[in-house]
């Protein structure tokens, strides 16, 4: 079944680009079903290491196999990555084709948490890049083409050390395959490690986003279309500490240790420094970019502590900003269908025009700044007891950050929602919109107040990831 | 040994005409010149040590050279029949 | 002590509420939305009262997150906390039914007003940290929509704003605390800690360090100073909230955390005297800036901030049942002062500005017995509630040191000045304004009128015990609280204290009284226009921190975007690297003949070199 959960998005996706008249429906039908098949995977899950997993050789003399399986961490992945495909063909305004590459951009998704070979995980990692460079392309604002070559060039440049580091790894390894098990048996070591792990660490730098390979964030989502569908797809795509988390930790571990001073730094900084500045973007699609940015950081910091605790909230809370990120990019498309802009000013007063719009951005917000409740709160809970163990200065400095949030969330939700309303009547949600504020404050609350549905996956690869620095949790 | 000497000297009023003729077909005589000094050298070569390889390998560099000429020679009427000259500097439309 | 699942039933009623009322709001008809949202809070009060006569109740579910279960746990402390929450929150839920009556929000106001009671709950009922943090940023949560209630006005908007923001600095202090203690005794469940500190094996300095960070924690929801700046404009929200939130509860939500975790507080020298030190200067002021003011309601909000100083004074002497015995004597009579200042305004058609009030013991007879009560219990005259909880927090004072008796004697005066002021600007004297004042409805005076019995009767649970009268508080406290040995003052020297602060609070109304009724003085006008302004507090804040973190935040912002540039750069350096390579595309024949010559040469030189 996992096969099938893996490549239908990718054929579903072909077929409605040959034949958009198939519509909207099909897209839906097919995003509900790879939701389901996830959800029906991990209700199978039986709770130890990878699951479900299948593997064929496919260039057996190099050592390549078609692998793929699933733990904790994968499954967590699969159902928000499937949800958010949900969310995403259900209520953004786009043409079908759009809704097209986005279902062919899923099984990239799934294919980077799913591979169990090297090689494979690389495929995914790079082809996901095309449906979301068409998707920009085709439908992207007016500077798109800067957006682009950004975008495309910090993706691919970033990627060839990495593919230089995957070699190295398994050659200056020994191992005998390509396969996740073969490679983590043999770790590489010494002055190897560190200079392979930087090779993965600069793609996947560019991926989390860490700072300061950050860049290309902003103008990518600013260029991108306003339904958000596009940048809930992104959001989706920011799968740096999941690959950290999976490959590049366990394969270089002294590797790792080498470079984790700086990047619990970088982590911490970039938290505090993105959420900042959010303070000052001008419009939604910027705002949303920079305090992605440092979600992610919080989440990397916790990667990077190197404990129990921290893994598994950098693993939660990585999920959980994936689901809230991607729909606030869509609820702000929600806005934009109303108002024709982005822009956080001028006062919009939307609240006495739209008070369910009003709440369900709300729910949002507060999730986003991480309210205890909702889900931004329990995976930033764990990275924080995980980072404090390791780095007390660094960690207060990471959530001087929560401070910075609600500044930015406030301010510009402020402005936009509350304040004096705009004479324009503009109308409250239809019902497409009520299925989808439901569904969407329904995984807030669930995954804010019952997060041990995931955590009692995610703690033993968190305290497998620690024994590898001495077991210390 | 004299020989050696001589070739290299060939070798070297090859290389000096190809360098500072304009015209093409000097300038492809002159690199038929050098041609020619590489097989004089091995002939030499070959008298010294007694292999016979290199003078077989000279029985193909006259072939080989033989048929370079022909073609190089058709390109250069085709050159000039189209371009009105063979002079070397003006003939750059290869550039980067 | 049993473990049952009616315990979070208590939080559940209220949390029903704010659904029902959240998503049926516009089809639930005026009154019955607020009796339904009042009566849940009703139900909760019973099930609390139920359980802890039971001796207590807890609830758990265990690795909610891993090595942290989601606990609940009613013993007397948090039971006493539950009682005042319900209690004086049903009441102002049923006052607010008339009081908000007529708003386009109704329903949602009793919806945001539930949700606050929900979140208080789980704030007082949490035994794991994080459970009782979820409480303390719900309550941040409902306090920022319940203050910013009617947001079309930018002002409202902007205090709620403020409000939170400035709550999230303290939650910082409070996240940190998690993290030291995780990292010391990796459990983050109170009772677990309460053990593990006992059982000792850690460094006391590190133990301080915690205990400093649920201070700022407390610092920021109870208003101390620095972060007081927030309370005087939540006075934004409706009377119901400040009453309730911004008065008798949530802002005691500090001190109760401190209280919580007295075993770490005490015996710790340095932080009993930082507490103190932050208490004395939130007394003195709050009390000198309402001296201030002149709209009714800052004026009772900076009451409120210098009695929460002295329940950090009480923390601070060690003096922790007394802090939560002033929490419930002044949630009756602050209470009290915000909903009858709430009925005055009622009555006055909105208006919030004292020169245009006086004399309102004519027009209103009931609204203005209630009033004359929070006077006294407020100015801690004897023997209404506020003198006894007052006493004793200047009983242990005088423990600590006589001087600090000495300057919470000035504070009570102070008190005593500040009520006086308030009742005589207000009820006393000629009406100034135009309006025609009207008594306020039934359901808006009874709450009133058990409040004001509240008032004059719950201080004698907690006599002093040289006056022959059981004190029921002290011990049902401490028993949660913990045993912390205490020396109790020489009879003589505690009837001498306890007369003092009698007498000087009776002075000090009566002189208040005359004082206030003439024309101010020229010391009193400049004294006063800086108290308006609240010393300049604010303006000092926006000038060093507000305006150079915006202007921090614009910097970095135009510096991301050159960080970009610089990338593009990095870009440009291959670019005119190859352009500078294509030099040597000439396409000139010779040139590349020329090129193939050197390299041959150099290639048998290498060679022959070799």
């Amino acid at each position: 079944m996992i096969h099938v959960g893996l490549w239908l998005p990718l054929l579903a996706g072909l077929l409605l680009f040959m034949l958009p008249s198939l519509g909207r429906t099909f897209a839906i039908v097919s995003a509900a079903v790879s939701l389901a098949i996830a959800v029906a995977l991990f209700a199978g899950y039986g709770g130890q290491g990878v699951a479900y997993a299948s593997q064929t050789p496919f260039l057996p003399e190099v050592g390549v196999y078609y692998a793929v399986g699933l733990d904790g961490a994968g499954l967590l992945l699969w159902i928000a990555v499937g949800l958010v495909v949900l969310l995403g063909v259900w209520i953004a305004e786009v043409p079908v084709r759009f809704l097209a590459l986005a279902l062919m951009m899923q099984t990239g998704l799934l294919g980077i948490f799913a591979a169990q070979d090297l090689i494979f995980f690389y495929a995914f990692f790079e082809a996901t890049l095309i449906p979301a460079l068409l998707m920009l392309w085709f439908y992207g604002g007016a500077e798109r083409l800067k957006a682009i070559y950004i975008f495309a060039l910090f993706t691919l440049v970033g990627s060839l050390p990495m593919l230089a580091a995957i070699f190295a790894v398994r050659y200056l390894g020994g191992a005998e395959s390509f396969l996740y098990t073969d490679l983590v048996a043999h770790p590489l070591t010494g002055q190897a490690a560190v200079l392979a792990f930087l090779g993965f660490l600069v793609a996947l730098a560019v991926k989390t986003p860490l700072f300061p390979l950050h860049a290309w964030l902003p103008s990518f989502h600013q260029q991108n279309h306003p339904s958000g569908l596009a940048d809930a797809m992104g959001t989706l795509y920011k799968v740096g500490v999941f690959a950290l988390f999976k490959w590049a930790i366990p394969l270089m571990p002294e590797g790792f240790k080498e470079w984790q001073g700086l990047l619990l730094f970088l982590a911490a900084f970039g938290a505090l420094y993105a959420a900042w500045l959010a303070f000052s973007a001008p419009d939604w699609k910027t705002l949303l970019a920079y305090a992605g940015v440092s979600h992610m950081g919080v989440a990397a910091l916790g990667l990077f502590s190197g404990n129990m605790e921290g893994t598994v909230g950098a693993l939660y809370l990585l999920g959980a900003s994936m689901i809230y990120g991607s729909a606030m990019f869509l609820f702000v498309g929600l806005v934009y269908k109303r108002t024709g802009s982005l822009d956080i000013l001028p006062v919009r007063g939307l609240a006495r025009h739209t008070p369910a719009l009003y709440v369900l951005g709300m729910f949002l917000l507060m999730a986003m700044i991480g309210l205890p409740g909702l889900s931004g709160f329990p995976g930033e809970l764990m990275v924080l007891l995980g980072a404090y163990k390791v780095s007390p200065w660094l960690t207060f400095l990471a959530f001087l950050a929560v401070i910075a949030a609600a500044a930015y969330a406030l301010t510009a939700f402020q402005k936009l929602f509350q304040e004096t309303p705009q004479a324009q009547a503009v109308p409250d949600m239809d019902t497409r919109e009520w299925g989808f504020a439901a569904v969407t404050v329904g995984v807030l609350l669930l995954m804010g107040l019952y997060p041990k549905l995931f955590t009692v996956y995610l703690e033993p690869l968190g305290k497998a990831l620690a024994a590898l620095f001495g077991g210390a949790s | 040994m004299i020989w050696l000497v001589a070739s290299a000297l060939l070798f070297s009023i090859g290389a000096y005409g190809a360098l500072t003729r304009r015209t093409a077909i000097l300038m492809f005589l002159s690199i038929e010149l050098m041609l020619n000094a590489a097989a004089l050298s091995l002939i030499s070569f070959s008298k010294l040590t007694g292999s016979l390889e290199a003078q077989v390998v000279v029985l193909f560099i006259i072939a080989i050279a033989a048929a370079e000429v022909a073609v190089g020679l058709g390109l250069i009427v085709a050159i000039f029949r189209r371009r009105e000259t063979t002079s070397v500097d003006e003939l750059r439309q290869l550039r980067g | 002590m049993q473990e049952t699942f009616l315990l979070p039933l208590t939080i559940a009623l209220p949390l029903l509420g704010f659904v029902l009322l959240g998503l049926f709001g516009k089809r639930i008809a005026e009154p019955a939305a607020g009796w339904l949202a009042s009566l849940l809070v009703l139900g909760s009060f019973f099930l609390g009262l139920a359980l802890l006569l039971q001796g207590g109740a807890s609830w758990a579910l265990p690795d909610w997150l891993p090595g942290i279960p989601f606990s609940l746990h009613l013993d007397n402390l948090s039971g006493v906390m539950l009682m005042v929450v319900t209690g004086v929150g049903f009441l102002i839920h049923v006052w607010a039914i008339g009081y908000m009556h007529g708003d386009p929000g109704y329903s949602r106001f009793f919806s945001y007003f539930n949700l606050f009671i929900a979140a208080m709950l789980v704030l007082i009922l949490g035994d794991s940290l994080p459970v009782v943090f979820i409480g303390w940023e719900g309550v941040g949560l409902a306090s920022y929509l319940l203050i910013g209630f009617w947001y079309h006005e930018r002002v409202n908007a902007d205090s709620a704003r403020k409000a939170f923001i400035v709550n999230r600095i303290g939650d910082l202090g409070f996240l940190l605390a998690m993290g030291l203690l995780w990292s010391m005794f990796g459990t983050l469940s109170i009772s677990e800690l309460v053990e593990k500190v006992e059982a000792g094996g850690y460094s006391f300095t590190t133990l301080t360090l915690a205990g400093f960070f649920l201070l700022v924690g407390a610092i920021g929801k109870s208003a101390q100073v620095p972060l007081m700046v927030w309370l005087p404009d939540a006075m934004a929200g409706p009377t119901p909230v400040s009453a309730l939130i911004h008065a008798a509860t949530m802002v005691t939500a500090g001190v109760y955390l401190l209280v919580r975790h007295a075993f770490i507080l005490h015996d710790d020298g340095f932080l009993s005297g930082l507490i103190v030190t932050i208490g004395l200067l939130t007394a003195f002021y709050g009390a000198l800036c309402s001296l201030g003011q002149w709209d009714i309601k800052r004026i009772v909000a900076y009451t409120t901030l210098s009695q929460l100083g002295f329940m950090f004074v009480a923390v601070g002497v060690g003096a922790y049942w007394v802090a939560i015995f002033h929490i419930v004597t002044h949630a009756f009579f602050k209470a009290l002062m915000f909903m009858t200042s709430g009925s005055v305004i009622h009555a006055l058609g909105g208006e919030q500005d004292v020169r245009k009030m006086g004399g309102m013991r004519k027009y209103l007879p009931a609204t203005h017995l209630h009033g004359l009560i929070a006077t006294f219990a407020s100015g801690g005259l004897v023997p209404l509630a506020g003198f006894w909880s007052k006493d004793a927090i200047l009983a242990y004072s005088f423990e600590y040191g006589p001087w600090l008796w000495f300057l919470m004697l000035l504070a009570s005066v102070l008190a005593a000045l500040y009520s006086i002021r308030w009742y005589v600007l207000v009820f006393w004297g000629e009406y100034r304004g135009k309006e025609h004042p009207h008594e306020s409805p039934a359901v808006m005076l009874w709450p009133n009128h058990i409040l004001m019995g509240g008032a004059i009767g719950v201080g004698f649970m907690g006599l002093p015990y040289v006056i022959d009268y059981k004190n029921f508080i002290e011990p049902f406290l401490t028993k949660a609280i913990g045993e912390f040995p205490h020396e109790k003052l020489p009879v003589l020297t505690e009837w001498v204290l306890i007369l003092t602060s009698a007498v000087v609070a009776i002075a000090a109304l009566w002189w208040g009284f005359r004082f206030f009724q003439q024309k101010m003085p020229a010391w009193y006008e400049r004294f006063q226009a800086a108290a308006l302004q609240g010393f300049y507090a604010d303006a000092l804040y926006n000038t060093l921190l507000v305006n150079p973190a915006k202007g921090l935040a614009e910097l970095l912002f135009e510096g991301d975007k050159g960080l970009l540039a610089g990338f593009a750069g990095l870009g440009s350096l291959v670019g005119g690297l190859g352009s500078l390579l294509a030099r040597l595309e000439t396409g000139s024949l010779r040139f590349y003949l020329a090129g193939l010559l050197v390299a041959l040469v150099l290639l048998v030189g290498w060679g022959v070199l070799r």
